[in-house]
């Protein structure tokens, strides 16, 4: 037992690089981000340092500044700051800030002494068992150790790898949650589609994607003023204002105010055109007067960013996810992200756009739509690379003027459609599909027009 | 949260470490007090959201000192809850009433004073 006990070696132990991450949580926002993205309590060797570290993480995702002040306020009120000695170390620890803008050196220190630590009481544990049991079979002793040791060399915290017994098993479970689930709303709902993720705002789309899934990264294409605003405010209708779900809309071209009177005209059904010159009667104004009211009550979060990064959105995304819950993120749209790299194209930009898109929807377990720039014969630059990383890749274009006079099959709706979306690629179900929908361009709407027997 | 210079930095920690240290170890300072000094220093250095308290605070400091009215605006900034703007707002509306009225009172006096002998 004498070897377990034993206190780690003191170049395993590193404070000053836990006091340099707790003090920059209590100054830098963006320090706060990474450190409760990248740590938990247990990576920090001193307990007070764990315990600083949640408290500041808790009052961080309850929207409460982090300050110093803040700090002792809630260890405090908890009953952990009742000493003067207690109080020391707190003000030590804020001593200990140097702005330097390199959080994530600090952070990478702390969770590699951790995970050094970890090692070293395997060692010492493996060094334990071999002098405690000399008669255990090798075989097994070894194969234990080697699966300890991978699960702390390989793997992060929340990978994993599946057996076949335990992949069969969750393939089973997912089987019969879906087949009840469906079972009860065929039979409640009288065939309303049972959804995996967020509705998507048409009903022929939710059919063949059921949802947008959590991981999933959602690729919207289409033509300049050929509706990727119109498109993306109507899934954030869909999922924020209708479903109640919490949302983040990155915008890099509009203003504020354009948002909202856009979202005026979407919740109230009056032309775009009149409520931004403000030629509307009192009635109207009432109407528009509630279709606010609803937006007050969504979980629609407006982020306006001219300048947006690939960095910036993984750190905008990261506080809103840790703040409110955030089930979805669209990105409107990634042709003006800014450039890091002068040097490289703009394919080489999209695709690295795209993919750390990817990564980010797969961390934080949420949907995240990005909306690109189709170019004028209706291609995508670096398509292929995008088709590969995303899960789901729509096209929204407006139905030729030929196709509107000609097609009998567009005749047979209540509304005539005017667009399609296009699924050219579906990871989970059917691709190749077009979708008809109605986009009322005076109103900045789209619906699902209804077939009708003509 | 823009970082802040070394010496406001110092007299911020300073404070704070003050304010505890009335409370915990020299017991001069109630619970209630330090928590509204503790919060009134981050409106102060750290530009957090004050709803117009600071300014309100610094009119009541220049103003006549009134027993009465001071406790009354004391024990409204002690129960002031520091993580809810609307009530602050409230309460920083309460205070700048309270100054208003004991302004008025001030005049009043000032008015029923006999002149000054000549």
């Amino acid at each position: 037992m004498a070897m377990l006990e034993m206190e780690p070696q003191s170049h395993l132990i590193d404070l000053e690089s836990e006091r340099r991450v707790l003090s920059s949580m209590l100054h830098s926002e963006e320090a706060c981000i990474e450190a409760c993205n990248s740590l938990q309590p247990g990576d920090f060797y001193s307990p007070q340092h764990a315990t600083v570290f949640e408290l500041t993480r808790s009052l961080y995702e309850r929207e409460v500044r982090p300050t110093y002040v803040e700090l002792i306020k809630e260890a405090h009120t908890l009953g952990m700051l009742t000493s003067v000695r207690e109080a020391e170390e707190l003000t030590y620890i804020a001593e200990h800030y140097i702005y330097d803008g390199n959080i994530g050196f600090w952070v990478k220190k702390v969770r590699d002494r951790s995970r050094l630590r970890k090692f070293e009481a395997f060692i010492r544990k493996s060094y334990q068992l071999l002098q405690e049991e000399s008669e255990r079979d090798v075989e097994q002793v070894l194969m234990a150790a080697e699966e300890e040791l991978t699960n702390l060399t390989a793997l992060e915290i929340d990978e994993r790898v599946d057996s076949p017994e335990e992949m069969a098993r969750l393939g089973y479970e997912e089987v019969e949650r879906r087949f009840l689930r469906y079972k009860e709303i065929k039979e409640k709902h009288k065939g309303v589609i049972p959804l995996d993720g967020l509705p998507t705002g048409f009903y022929n789309l939710d059919k063949i994607t059921l949802g947008y899934k959590p991981g999933d990264l959602i690729i919207l294409g289409a033509q300049t003023g050929h509706g990727k605003t119109s498109f993306a405010l109507h899934t954030a209708n869909a999922i924020a204002v209708r479903g109640r779900h919490n949302i983040l809309y990155l915008n890099t071209e509009m203003s504020r105010q354009q948002i909202a009177l856009r979202w005026g005209s979407i919740l109230s059904g009056i032309e775009h055109e009149r409520v931004r010159s403000g030629e509307i009667n009192e009635s109207e104004l009432s109407q528009l007067l509630k279709g606010y009211a609803d937006l007050m009550q969504s979980g629609f979060y407006s982020y306006p960013c001219p300048n947006l990064t690939p960095e910036k959105t993984i750190s905008i995304a990261r506080k809103f996810k840790a703040q409110k819950g955030i089930d979805m993120m669209i990105i409107d749209y990634i042709g003006r992200m800014d450039k890091q790299d002068p040097r490289l194209q703009e394919w080489q930009v999209l695709e690295q756009i795209v993919k750390t898109q990817k990564m980010l929807a797969q961390n934080l377990q949420i949907a995240v739509m990005c909306l690109v720039q189709l170019n004028p014969d209706g291609s995508l630059q670096g398509a292929k690379r995008m088709k590969n990383e995303c899960d789901l890749m729509l096209k929204l274009s407006p139905f030729s003027k030929e196709d509107l006079e000609t097609n009998p099959d567009l005749q047979k709706y209540d509304v005539m459609p005017n667009y399609q979306i296009f699924v050219d690629k579906n990871r989970d179900g059917q691709s190749g599909i077009r979708i008809p929908v109605f986009f009322d361009l005076a109103r900045q709407t789209m619906k699902d027009p209804k077939r009708v027997s003509v | 949260m823009d970082p802040m210079d070394q010496n406001a930095k110092r007299l911020y920690d300073s404070l704070a470490n003050l304010i505890v240290n009335l409370h915990l170890q020299k017991d001069r300072l109630s619970r209630e007090e330090m928590y509204c000094l503790l919060s009134v220093l981050d409106m102060t250095l750290l530009d957090k959201e004050d709803q117009g308290l600071v300014q309100v605070l610094r009119e009541w400091q220049a103003g006549e000192p009134n027993p009465e009215i001071d406790e009354i605006i004391k024990a409204t900034l002690l129960n002031i809850d520091f993580a809810k703007p609307s009530a602050l707002a409230a309460n920083v509306e309460t205070i700048r009433e309270l100054i208003r009225y004991n302004e008025k009172l001030g005049d009043t006096r000032g008015a029923d004073e006999p002149p000054p002998e000549e």
